[in-house]
């Protein structure tokens, strides 16, 4: 066991170290907090784009791919120096972290090398079409359907939830092709540009005033079936093939509510009472229990990337994560609030501590605990898939779709 | 980094794990809990006999020679059958404690003893939370301290007494002229507990300089630790096992939402406590300065997964959970006992930020 940097990875990191440096600089004078979406999301191209000539922004791929095959450690390594600078929003982070792995998985070489290259240049970004009005937690009760027309297939129905959809070229598509199939035996798995005539994107707005997902409505769209990924029928897997790359990333996600760092730094600059914060035995339970979460996944991460260094894919108990982080930054946003006393509910960023932080984590928080897998979900997945207990009872898993 | 036991320190633990399965069994525990006498020194023996006391202690003291990380993983597997035994007080607490400030001559006398299980220390630093403290005049103790853990096997106490040149840690042999020593009632009657009285006794000053008794607590909480999560990883074991044979509304009652919840909950507590344990083993091994930080963030952890699953583990049972016979009372009253052992949550939850801020006071400087 060592924690520390191998004599490779020591390399590896004052290289990139030098790198980032030389390149941020471009980021010094913005005002991220500020920052209006569409200029906002300028910059993310253009930094995706300047990574991707030094093989830093998918590094995990092959050269051909315009990666430079690193190790999942050495991607880690990147992050780790990048998270020290301020830089933009990742509006590539599904684009890259799902679409791109589905992509080499499933679509054809010359898709690949037509589709991959324009992400790298920052000129595409991806979303995935999964959730529907009626299929959430239960996505295979999805009803969006897929009906073969000639060489093409029609698309009709609604997805919603659908992140950066509003800004996506392209997107990854869940349908039903099959209704007479049980629900997970039905479904097949394509990808749709997002130009295509009777694509409708609206906009959701959120409780934290943001619109970050949509509602994504089809009417008749057609889509060539070459643009189908994996065989007809067998959606099912297809979509689960993207969840495990997105649980790949072992060890690299943050869920960007708040950092340790923020409450320390708050804590820090806060009297209660006339005293210290820092001193107060609350203060010191409440930083605590932030604290063995954040630093706990961190180190639970780091078993995780040495587990992928020696060939093990990481099974489902990488639902910890979310589950722990996401119910913990909910309860340690309010503590801080709490904290300031009234001057906590301020959230206008120029005023509140810590750059308004903790009152965006307090409004983000609820929808962390829901996306990518509710606190249930993820917990009957370590249950059932962990500690073996016996699965949810269901009634629909055999009968046919249209029955149900 | 590599963040993970290599294979001969995971072959050593299952088979540290093969032994005490076989000769430690819960039922041993609770022969100790219903108040047979001769059973903690048969087991003492036994752990003895496997060298289980030497595991990190130099070989140049006679010891085994591995490292803190095959201690903790041997910690682990102690912690998962409750072995009542009194390597906390002696070995976690007091082998660190002769290691840090013993003085060159001490450490060669005490420590081959310690590795041979022929000295057995029991550590006292707890007193009355009324200020009534234990007080050195003229090289002699007067005072109280107590509960004082493993008494029963001990053959010389470690005393920490503050005094006007600090803190000082005084051995004091079994049979002290002025040592009274009664036993006390505790939580876990599965680990023996008394009150020391000190009239007027002499003893040994361990080392010259000044004794952080701190220092001393950070290692042996990340020992312990991993016996609390062995104990949290057993306790959750037990707790699925018995939900998926209990049946309750015609189905068992794993099958229910709210014992799988509490217990996927337990799980993902329990990762986050190996997790920060490792990171403490990690530290120890290599006398990080980042140690006190570790050591609060494994003790607090762990302290909370294994607290959890001992209150959950007699949840899931159901009233049999609640009986003296049924196993649950063991690991209920040993997650309090170790709780308590080495201090509260709150005092290693300002540990914890001391540390914090300590390690970024470095950094600036």
């Amino acid at each position: 066991m060592d924690f520390s940097d191998s004599q490779e990875e020591a390399v590896f990191r004052a290289e990139v170290k030098d790198w980032i440096a030389e390149n941020v600089s471009v980021f010094a004078s913005v005002d991220f907090s500020t920052l209006p979406e569409k200029d906002e999301v300028a910059l993310s191209r253009q930094w995706i784009a300047s990574k991707a000539k030094a093989g830093y922004a998918a590094m995990r791929l092959q050269k051909a791919y315009g990666g430079m095959n690193a190790t999942a450690m050495q991607s880690v390594i990147y992050a780790q120096e990048e998270s020290k600078y301020p830089t933009p929003t990742n509006y590539f982070d599904i684009t890259l972290g799902m679409v791109v792995p589905t992509l080499l998985t499933f679509a054809s070489e010359e898709q690949k090398a037509t589709l991959i290259p324009r992400v790298l240049a920052g000129e595409n970004i991806w979303c995935q079409l999964f959730s529907e009005p009626s299929a959430g937690s239960d996505l295979a009760a999805l009803r969006t359907r897929a009906v073969k027309d000639g060489d093409d297939w029609l698309i009709s129905g609604q997805k919603v939830w659908t992140t950066r959809g509003h800004l996506a070229d392209y997107g990854i598509l869940l349908t039903r092709s099959n209704p007479e199939l049980p629900k997970h035996k039905g479904l097949t798995f394509f990808f749709v540009d997002m130009t295509s005539p009777g694509i409708e994107v609206r906009p959701i707005k959120q409780i934290d005033g943001g619109a970050e997902f949509n509602e994504v409505y089809f009417t008749d769209v057609r889509i060539p079936d070459a643009q189908r990924l994996g065989e007809v029928g067998s959606g099912w897997q297809v979509a689960m093939t993207t969840l495990l790359f997105e649980r790949q990333a072992a060890g690299e996600q943050s869920l960007g509510l708040i950092d340790f760092e923020d409450m320390w730094e708050t804590f820090g600059e806060l009297q209660i009472d006339g005293s210290v914060a820092l001193s107060n035995p609350a203060v010191q339970a409440k930083l605590a229990d932030w604290y063995l979460i954040k630093e706990g996944l961190r180190y639970f991460g780091y078993r995780q990337l040495t587990a992928i260094a020696a060939g093990i894919t990481p099974g489902p108990e990488m639902s910890i994560g979310k589950y722990l982080e996401a119910r913990g930054a909910q309860v340690a946003a309010c503590f801080a609030t709490d904290a300031m006393g009234l001057y906590g509910a301020i959230v206008d960023p120029a005023l509140a501590l810590c750059k308004g932080r903790h009152q965006s984590a307090v409004l983000q928080s609820p929808g962390i605990r829901i996306a990518g897998g509710t606190d249930e979900i993820l917990l009957n997945t370590i249950a059932e898939r962990v500690l073996g207990m016996p699965s949810e009872y269901r009634t629909d898993k055999t009968t046919p779709f249209r029955d149900l | 980094m590599n963040f993970e036991f290599s294979e001969e320190q995971r072959e050593l633990q299952s088979e540290i794990r093969r032994q005490l399965a076989q000769f430690c069994p819960l039922d041993r525990c609770m022969k100790v809990m219903n108040g047979d006498p001769a059973e903690r020194s048969n087991i003492w023996s036994s752990l003895v006999a496997l060298g289980y006391p030497a595991t990190a202690i130099e070989e140049h003291y006679q010891g085994a020679g591995f490292g803190y990380l095959e201690l903790c993983l041997l910690a682990h597997e102690l912690g998962r059958q409750l072995v009542p035994s009194p390597m906390m007080s002696t070995i976690y607490l007091g082998v660190e404690a002769v290691k840090l400030f013993g003085s060159p001559e001490q450490k060669t006398q005490y420590l081959p003893e310690l590795a041979s299980g022929d000295r057995v220390l029991s550590f006292a630093w707890a007193e009355r939370p009324d200020g009534a403290a234990v007080i050195l005049r003229n090289g002699k103790l007067y005072g109280e301290k107590l509960p004082v853990a493993d008494y029963d096997l001990a053959t010389s106490f470690l005393v920490y007494v503050n005094s006007d040149d600090g803190g000082k840690l005084i051995l004091i042999p079994r049979d002290a002229e002025g040592l009274t020593i009664t036993p006390v009632s505790v939580f876990d009657g599965s680990w023996p507990h008394a009150i020391l009285h000190f009239d007027s006794v002499a003893g040994i000053e361990l080392g010259g300089g000044a004794v952080d008794l701190q220092l001393i607590m950070d290692r042996a909480a990340i020992l312990l630790a991993y016996e609390q999560i062995g104990a949290t990883e057993a306790a959750l074991e037990l707790a699925v096992s018995y939900a998926k044979e209990r049946n309750a509304f015609g189905r068992p009652i794993a099958s229910y939402q709210a014992i799988k919840h509490k217990l996927a909950n337990i799980f993902a507590l329990k990762e986050l406590a190996l997790s920060h344990a490792y990171y403490g083993a990690w530290a120890l091994q290599v006398n990080d300065r980042s140690l006190p930080r570790a050591a609060a963030g494994a003790r607090l952890s762990a302290t909370r997964a294994f607290e959890q699953a001992s209150a959950e583990l007699i949840q899931v049972y159901g009233g049999m959970g609640y009986t003296w016979e049924s196993f649950c009372q063991l690991f209920y009253k040993r997650s309090r006992m170790q709780a308590l052992a080495l201090g509260s949550e709150m005092h290693w939850q300002a540990r914890l930020v001391d540390g914090i801020k300590l390690e970024k006071c470095e950094e600036v400087a």
